[in-house]
């Protein structure tokens, strides 16, 4: 997710704004000690552009 | 901002200050009762609000569709029973050695029985009406 907001260029608060929730909850998430719910995972993916396996599971995307 | 991560640590935060207060009041009215020997007219207030506390959980948590009355089956007697004979101890307890009575009185043994079946009526009643809420929650929400 962190690459996924680099490459737009957004810092963690700009992604914060959009999606509507704190900076420190993008930061607990980008570095895996947060779990978001199914609501603002699928929030994230529609601001980034992206689908959930791309923002959560890399390792599968990579391997296709 | 309603960040669901602040709700859920919130929500977490004042369910550990609720349990602090709900067993710091359970000790502060066993210990005005047993220790202290005051009456209840001194210490009911803080005996409604424990209460209420305790019923407002269940209830709330029986209306949400959690099943707050024991289960079903073999085990859906092992907690009424379990609550039940707590209430009937205290209350035996209480009417034993608190209040100032003569075993020898046979209006005591009288009241015995009557002490124990109450503490189990109260106590079904309790788990009747939870088991009925939380059965209103199943057809509402999973029988569609």
């Amino acid at each position: 997710m962190r690459v996924a907001r680099v490459e737009k260029g957004w810092t963690q608060q700009e992604l914060a704004d959009r999606v509507g929730v704190t900076r420190q909850t993008i930061g607990l998430i980008e570095k895996g000690q947060y779990n978001p719910t199914i609501a603002l995972c699928l929030r994230l993916a529609e601001v980034l552009g992206k689908t959930l396996d791309d923002l959560f599971m890399p390792q599968r995307e990579e391997s296709r | 901002m309603k960040d669901e991560r602040v709700v859920a640590v919130m929500r977490r935060a004042q369910s550990g200050g609720f349990m602090i207060l709900f067993l710091g009041l359970m000790f502060i009215i066993f210990y005005r009762d047993f220790i202290l020997g005051q009456s209840f007219g001194e210490f009911g207030d803080i005996v409604i609000v424990w209460l209420a506390g305790g019923v407002y959980v269940a209830v709330a948590g029986a209306w949400g569709g959690v099943e707050m009355s024991g289960g079903r089956g073999p085990r859906k007697w092992r907690q009424p029973v379990a609550v039940g004979l707590g209430v009937a101890g205290v209350q035996l307890f209480h009417n034993l050695f608190h209040h100032d009575v003569s075993l020898a009185s046979p209006a005591v043994w009288l009241a015995l029985p009557f002490s124990f079946l109450s503490g189990f009526a109260v106590t079904a009643l309790a788990q009747a009406a939870l088991g009925r809420l939380y059965r209103r929650w199943e057809r509402k929400h999973l029988e569609e």
